[in-house]
């Protein structure tokens, strides 16, 4: 039989710690992983806009929006900031999300910059020069009853296809 | 003073630094709850109370910056000593040490909740989703979800609080434990208590007089503000730059090559005393180039505004936008509408008005209005920003001043 030395008796003791704190470690991750709801800060909804003839035409105008969600046990107003033009019957809507690292884009001559890293983008959302993998993402929008409906999405940031999130 | 004197002395530094950042912790922990609506609001309670609770805040915001000096000095000199490959073990705790405070900075970031703590996040856990393969993983794990939700705040400060100090504590007194030799000399003397008693008084008076800064609450359509990283993060953001074309370089590669560099020195081919110089000299130049011409590219961006100074700037765009037609771009109470339609509007620079009305009477009559012509404001305008809005007025129109 082994005689408990004091060296030992540490050893087991680090052992035992060590495989106590895998043990409880696993579904402590596990618990972070499974909790996640593995949906974005989007809503089903179609988000109204106001009336489409009444938005100026031929200029980058800023609109926020804000939409609710439920979010675990809460409910969450989320807002966000589109960029809408309209030049007819035509409109276009883009997302203020940077599609490199998720900063916002702010108008700048006549385009679209991003101040974090220092994409530029022009009128059309189009990448002219920086690291952003793809155009500025373009939402999805309908007229109803002369009101501009717009369907918000969220895209994967750094990738060049343009991905819905979820 | 030389390289064996600068080392022990980080060690000491750091080690102090370590135990103040942990303690002050707790005492900020108190008085603050990790949840999206309360973090900033309870961190601007506290800054708003001055006092006790505003220098520990600061003394914990100052001192994880000098922790990362102080711990960077250590390693560097460790290195130059020549100790790496005689204490291996040692070494390896230093540098889990070293990762876990960085790992602390990157979660603690976050939780005051102001525009560039927000920020400052979203853009980071970016940089993380390009890691090949686990990225996206690591970076739902931090936020709880694929975007910034209800437990991001409460991930960040539980790792902040407590996954990281738990591990930081068993990984220093391994390293104190550890028959160490220049570590043992320095506990044994008695110049050492005198040393930190002296340094613990300086430092609560150095952050008793400059205060962390705090800026306006996380606004997440607020397409003008311009993120920057902490100051010893900007080298990776100027990296980040040049490798523009294939971002992993910068958040995958590059990370795991320093950190398998840094774990296999003891490996390495035992170097002279002026190989180590170099390698030591050659990293620190990059390190200086590169943040220095961030700083020079960053130097004509705005100043970032402290709470107080954004909030009086938001006051006066309010008063222009809102009150201007009527009281008029001096306060006077001459603005356009009042004189076209003769509406009763107060003189604000004039000392009746003040000696007639109290605080409360204004705020209320911005919030719900006062007689016929004064219409209310309480949907435009949050508490915050009424308050911001009277303060803007006793600078701005008080005959006193």
């Amino acid at each position: 039989m082994n005689k408990i030395t004091r060296r030992n008796f540490l050893k087991t003791w680090q052992g035992v710690v060590g495989a106590f704190a895998t043990l409880a470690t696993i579904p402590s991750l596990y618990y972070w992983w499974w909790d996640q709801p593995h949906k974005p800060n989007n809503t089903e909804n179609w988000i109204d806009l106001g009336k489409a003839k009444k938005i100026k035409e031929n200029v980058w105008l800023k609109r926020p929006i804000s939409f609710d969600i439920q979010d675990r046990w809460k409910t969450r107003t989320i807002k966000e900031m589109l960029y809408v033009f309209r030049e007819g019957r035509a409109v276009t809507i883009l997302s203020s999300i940077c599609p490199h690292a998720g900063c916002l884009i702010k108008t700048e001559n006549n385009g679209f910059v991003c101040p974090c890293h220092k994409s530029f983008f022009d009128n059309k959302g189009l990448v002219v020069e920086g690291p952003s993998p793809r155009p500025l993402d373009s939402m999805k929008w309908t007229v109803k009853k002369g009101h501009l409906y717009v369907k918000y999405e969220q895209f994967r940031s750094g990738i060049e296809s343009k991905e819905v999130l979820g | 003073m030389n390289v064996q004197a600068i080392f022990k002395l980080s060690a000491g530094i750091s080690f102090l630094f370590l135990s103040l950042l942990m303690i002050s912790g707790w005492g900020l922990s108190g008085g603050y709850i990790p949840s999206d609506s309360e973090a900033f609001s309870s961190i601007l309670y506290l800054r708003k109370m001055g006092g006790i609770g505003q220098m520990i805040r600061s003394l914990h915001f100052y001192l994880s910056s000098g922790l990362i000096i102080s711990g960077f000095i250590f390693l560097i000199t460790f290195f130059l000593l020549g100790y790496v490959s005689q204490y291996v073990k040692q070494w390896y705790f230093s540098l889990a040490l070293y990762f876990l405070i960085v790992g602390s900075c990157f979660t603690g970031y976050l939780l005051p909740m102001d525009q560039n703590a927000f920020w400052g996040t979203q853009v980071r856990l970016g940089i993380v989703e390009t890691i090949p393969l686990l990225g996206l993983t690591i970076a739902n794990l931090l936020r709880g979800g694929l975007t910034f939700g209800s437990e991001t705040l409460s991930r960040f400060f539980t790792i902040h609080g407590s996954i990281i100090p738990v591990l930081l504590s068993f990984t220093s007194i391994i390293l104190i434990q550890s028959q160490w030799e220049p570590i043992k000399e320095l506990l044994s003397k008695s110049s050492i208590f005198f040393g930190t008693i002296l340094g613990m008084i300086l430092i609560y008076f150095l952050t008793y007089s400059i205060s962390a800064p705090l800026e306006l609450p996380a606004n997440p359509i607020d397409v003008e503000y311009i993120p920057r990283p902490e100051w010893y993060f900007l080298w990776l953001f100027e990296f980040g730059k040049y490798v523009e074309w294939a971002p992993w370089i910068r958040s995958a590669l590059l990370p795991l090559a320093g950190t398998l560099f840094l774990f296999g020195i003891p490996f390495l081919k035992q170097n002279s005393s002026k190989q180590r110089y170099m390698i030591a000299a050659g990293w620190c130049s990059i390190w200086l180039i590169l943040t220095g011409i961030t700083l020079k590219a960053d130097r004509n961006l705005p100043d970032k505004l402290d709470y107080e100074a954004a909030m009086f700037v938001q006051a006066d765009e309010n008063y222009q936008s809102l009150c201007y037609d009527c009281h008029g771009a001096t306060g006077k109470g001459d603005g356009p509408q009042s004189k076209t339609f003769g509406l009763e509007s107060p003189d604000f620079t004039l000392m009746t008005y003040w000696k007639q009305t109290n605080d409360d009477q204004i705020i209320k009559a911005i919030k719900d209005g006062k007689g016929k012509d004064m219409p209310d404001f309480k949907k435009k305008l949050t508490q915050h920003q009424i308050e911001a809005l009277l303060n803007m007025m006793k600078i701005s129109y008080h005959p006193n001043n």
